[in-house]
C-alpha cells in the first residue's frame, strides 16, 4: 500500500486517517528494538506520537526544506524512521544514561556501513528459524527484535541466564551473517 | 559480555528487524490517533493563515531594494556631472547688441558631428515656450543665415532697429523646452 505524497500535503483527513496506522507501525518498530521493554511501553508510544505529529507538521505547513524534499511514501516512512531514531537517543541521553548503560537500544550505524546493501527481513526471519541446535534461540532472537522485549525481560520470562542470551545473541549474529554472506555470494 | 558492541558490529543486520514491511494492521491508540488528529488540524490552519509579522517584516525584501536604488540615484545625482541645456548649446552669435537687422546665427555645442537644430528668434517678452516664433529654421546646423530663416506671424523680412529680441536653439524636434532663449538688442 502507498499513499499519495500531495493529498498529504494538503492535510486531507482522509489520507492521513490511512498513513496512521502504517507510520505507527513504522515508528514502533524502531522504538522497540531501540527502548526494548515493557516498562518503556508508554515512553515508546510517546516518541512516536510526537514524532508522526512532526512528519504531519512537516509535510503540511511545507515552511522546511528537508520535508519539503519529501516527494514518496516511501521518503515519508524513511523519514519518520529517522525522527523516531533521534528521538529515542535523545530520550536516553535525558534519563542521563551513559553509552554503556544504554545497551538495550542499538548503537548508531557503523561508519563503514555500506547503505547500498541491505539485509532483508524475508531473507533473515528464515535463516533466524534455523538456528539450531539451540531451540531458545530462534525464539529470544524474536523476542528481542521482532516482539520488542528487553535482554533482561527475556532473560527473566524464560528463565535463561542473562550472559547466556548474550551468548545465544552473539553466536546467532555471527551465524546469520555467514549464511546471509553465503546467499548472497550463491546469487552473485 | 557487552551487548552495545554486539549490537554495533551487527546494525546493518539489525536494521532488517527495524525496517521491516509494513502490514498497516497495526492499531494506533485512541489518545495517539486524537493527538495526530489535533496536530493535523493546527499545521491545515497554520499553513492556510496569513504570514503574521511586522509589515518592515513581511515587504523587507522589496524594501531593501528599493533603499539601495535610492541609495545608487542619490550617489549618481551627488557624482555625475550636471548636464544643463545651457551648457550644450552656447550661442556665440548675434552678442548682446548688435547693428545688423539680418544677423547671423551661430553656436557651438559638444553634441556628435551633423547634429541638426531648430532655431527661433522670439519677442523678448513672454514665455519662451508659447511666444509667437517671429522666424524659424528647422534641421539646421551652426552658422546659420538669416535668409535660411522662415518669418513667423508677421510678413518681416529683418529685424527692426530698437527692438530687443530673444533667439532659441534647440536640439531638432525637441520642442523648446530643451532650450535657454539668449536675449539681444538691434540698435
Amino acid at each position: 500500500m502507498s499513499m499519495q505524497i500531495f493529498t498529504l500535503r494538503e492535510g486531507d483527513s482522509l489520507a492521513w486517517i490511512s498513513a496512521y496506522p502504517m507510520l505507527w507501525e513504522a515508528g514502533m518498530m524502531i522504538a522497540r528494538l531501540r527502548l526494548a521493554g515493557d516498562r518503556f511501553e508508554q515512553d515508546r508510544e510517546d516518541i512516536v506520537s510526537t514524532g508522526i505529529q512532526q512528519l504531519i507538521r512537516g509535510l503540511v505547513e511545507q515552511k522546511n526544506d528537508s520535508f519539503n524534499q519529501i516527494t514518496s511514501w516511501d521518503d515519508c516512512v524513511r523519514m519518520l524512521r529517522h525522527i523516531v531514531r533521534q528521538r529515542t537517543k535523545d530520550f536516553l541521553r535525558s534519563r542521563e544514561r551513559s553509552r554503556e548503560d544504554a545497551v538495550e537500544e542499538l548503537p548508531e550505524m557503523p561508519q563503514d556501513f555500506n547503505a547500498g546493501y541491505r539485509f532483508r527481513l524475508d531473507e533473515l526471519l528464515p535463516e533466524v528459524d534455523r538456528l539450531q541446535p539451540d531451540p531458545p534461540v530462534p525464539q529470544v532472537f524474536r523476542d528481542r527484535f521482532i516482539g520488542g522485549w528487553s535482554t533482561d525481560e527475556i532473560a527473566t520470562r524464560r528463565g535463561i541466564n542473562r550472559n547466556t542470551l548474550l551468548t545465544y545473541f552473539a553466536k546467532g549474529l555471527r551465524t546469520l551473517r555467514e549464511r546471509l554472506a553465503c546467499l548472497e555470494g550463491g546469487a552473485s | 559480555m557487552n551487548e552495545h558492541d554486539l549490537f554495533r558490529e551487527n546494525a546493518d543486520l539489525l536494521r532488517a528487524f527495524e525496517e521491516r514491511p509494513l502490514s498497516g494492521g497495526t492499531k494506533v491508540p485512541e489518545r495517539v490517533l486524537f493527538e495526530l488528529e489535533e496536530a493535523r488540524q493546527k499545521a491545515v490552519q497554520s499553513r492556510k493563515r496569513p504570514e503574521q509579522g511586522s509589515f518592515i517584516r513581511r515587504y523587507s525584501g522589496p524594501l531593501r531594494l528599493a533603499a539601495m536604488l535610492v541609495l545608487l540615484a542619490a550617489a549618481a545625482w551627488l557624482l555625475l556631472p550636471a548636464n544643463s541645456p545651457v551648457a550644450r548649446v552656447v550661442i556665440t552669435s548675434p552678442g548682446d547688441v548688435i547693428s545688423d537687422t539680418r544677423p547671423r546665427i551661430a553656436w557651438t555645442s559638444k553634441d556628435k558631428p551633423g547634429q541638426k537644430y531648430d532655431v527661433w528668434i522670439l519677442p523678448a517678452e513672454g514665455d519662451h515656450l508659447t511666444a509667437p516664433a517671429l522666424f524659424v529654421a528647422k534641421s539646421v546646423t551652426s552658422p546659420v543665415r538669416f535668409e535660411q530663416l522662415q518669418p513667423g506671424l508677421g510678413l518681416d523680412t529683418s529685424l527692426q532697429s530698437g527692438v530687443d529680441y530673444r533667439v532659441l536653439v534647440c536640439l531638432a524636434d525637441a520642442g523648446r523646452t530643451a532650450g535657454v532663449p539668449v536675449p539681444f538688442t538691434v540698435k
